[in-house]
């Protein structure tokens, strides 16, 4: 009886001879029919690994809120005590815009605050423990990884800075405890008879591996999460709230103060301008006589005004002594010119009183 | 199936067991505890520590950690280990994740200390910059030598 042998070559393929030349232009057809199928094309295998962890994310984000909002509060404002005065009325603070959502609960507050055996199961997915495949990664992207969550670990401890060899010195602790904390729990397996050739992840060995790598309980997580991530989060939240009314109340003072500021120089602005082109159409209508008591009334509120203005004193009494109506134009006209912004020295007085018709038709 | 355990096995009598999960165990993990100093669970008092644990593990689908999974699921791949158990991979993720904050903070605190005794030396040291911090080697080496991670420089780079 002829034995049959399992990878045994049939006859049939016995017919094929190797060396048998088969031309390009006939394999192309074969080949073209196959890209067309897209057998040959390469798999664009692409995982996207997140790192995405919203509670630390918030609390880095509050974080850089604060810093802005507290550096915006120490250049606007003087401290004094515990209360911050506006240092410069007139330098209106910038409006700033975070939107309340940035300081959102993201932890519903029951979940953290029971002790973890009071909260009762949902049954899902995740605590079930359905397996679920994670996507391959290089050792380097890996690396990458972790480099980067080492810098969100420095930004949430609270530090705004570091040297690239501190962070690369981390990445390589972190892989040094990953490695070693899997030694161990191999270790575990490997001593009990029914674990070792398991490949299943059990807790109590990762529990004794834990142990025996940092002397504590593996439920000590529960805490660290709870007190370091959480409270962590609280505590930015409620720093920013606190410095954000700070900001709030400074801008509102700001803001009343830029009013009041406005609303007096447009009292003064109407004085100025009303009350002074009211003096100047009464003075080329009066005689000589009256305009001796005229000028002085006139003198001593533009030597007011001036004083307004910041220009000298001299200047009002100059103008109080003048008793000539066309050089009380011309003064007045000089005035007007300051005024304006311009100043007019001219003596002659035909000149100057051409100059206040032109000014007047302006 | 929910509540189990994972073989961490403990008395229903003992107080903090939550919803009759206890003795549902089954005995993958009951070998011996390896000889070394593990107490917890395999001491007189080991129900309350292992039940704890098994409650939590079933909670943990609340705790993000920053360390993605499928970095955890690598390393334990390269342990020899069929990572597909996500409780596991995530306990293994934030007990990474704790590790190394717990050096950042020491870090953080050397660097505090280095930084007030810079500015108590330095006459008129600014306020503002206290709350800048910058992580340096100077800081980083005490902090990892706490843990057991010592750090030496080259010959030639002292």
């Amino acid at each position: 009886m002829q034995k049959e042998h399992w990878g045994a070559i049939e006859e049939e393929c016995g017919t094929f001879a190797l060396d048998k030349y088969v031309p390009t232009t006939a394999k192309k057809p074969k080949l073209d029919e196959l890209r067309q199928r897209g057998d040959l094309m390469t798999m664009d295998k692409q995982d996207q690994i997140e790192l995405k962890s919203s509670l630390v994310t918030q609390t880095i984000e509050v974080m850089k809120q604060t810093e802005v909002l507290q550096s915006l509060i120490d250049t606007y404002s003087n401290k004094n005590g515990t209360s911050n005065y506006l240092l410069n009325p007139c330098q209106m603070i910038p409006e700033v815009d975070f939107p309340p959502e940035n300081a959102a609960d993201l932890v519903s507050e029951q979940k953290f605050q029971k002790p973890i055996w009071f909260i009762p199961t949902v049954d899902t997915a995740f605590s079930r423990g359905d397996p679920q495949p994670y996507p391959e990664i290089s050792t380097n992207t890996c690396r990458h990884a972790m480099r980067k969550v080492m810098c969100g670990l420095l930004r949430l401890a609270g530090f705004t800075d570091c040297s690239e060899s501190a962070v690369i010195l981390l990445t390589d602790a972190a892989e040094e405890f990953m490695r070693s904390f899997i030694i161990e729990y191999r270790d575990f397996y490997d001593i009990d008879d029914k674990l070792e050739k398991s490949t299943d992840l059990q807790l109590l060995p990762l529990e004794r591996a834990y142990f025996s790598m940092t002397g504590t309980s593996l439920t000590q997580v529960h805490n660290y999460y709870k007190h370091k991530v959480i409270s962590r989060n609280r505590a930015e939240i409620n720093e920013f709230t606190s410095v954000l009314h700070d900001y709030d109340k400074l801008m509102k003072e700001s803001q009343s103060s830029m009013q009041k500021q406005q609303q007096q120089q447009h009292n003064q602005h109407d004085f100025n301008g009303h009350d002074f082109l009211n003096i100047l159409e009464m003075q080329p209508g009066e005689d000589g006589g009256s305009s001796a008591t005229g000028s002085n009334s006139m003198g001593n509120i533009v030597g007011e005004m001036l004083q307004e203005l910041g220009g000298s004193t001299n200047s009002s009494i100059s103008l109080s002594n003048v008793s000539s109506g066309q050089q009380q134009m011309l003064n007045s006209n000089a005035l007007y010119g300051l005024l304006e912004g311009q100043m007019n020295n001219n003596s002659n007085t035909m000149a100057s009183t051409t100059n206040y018709q032109n000014n007047f038709d302006t | 199936m929910v509540g189990s355990n994972f073989g961490i096995i403990y008395h229903p009598s003992a107080g903090g067991g939550s919803s009759g999960q206890a003795n549902t165990g089954s005995g993958t993990a009951s070998g011996a505890s390896g000889g070394n100093s593990f107490n917890s669970i395999s001491g007189g008092d080991r129900s309350a520590p292992a039940s704890h644990l098994s409650d939590f593990m079933l909670q943990l689908e609340d705790y993000t950690p920053l360390l993605p999974d499928a970095v955890t699921s690598h390393y334990l791949n390269m342990g020899g280990f069929h990572a597909d158990d996500k409780r596991i991979v995530r306990l293994i993720s934030i007990a990474t994740q704790k590790y190394m904050s717990d050096i950042i903070d020491d870090a953080l605190q050397h660097s505090k200390a280095r930084t007030h005794m810079q500015n108590s030396n330095t006459p008129g040291g600014s306020k503002a910059k206290d709350r800048k911090f910058t992580l340096t080697m100077e800081d980083l080496q005490p902090a990892l030598a706490d843990y057991g991670i010592n750090v030496r420089k080259m010959d030639y780079s002292q």
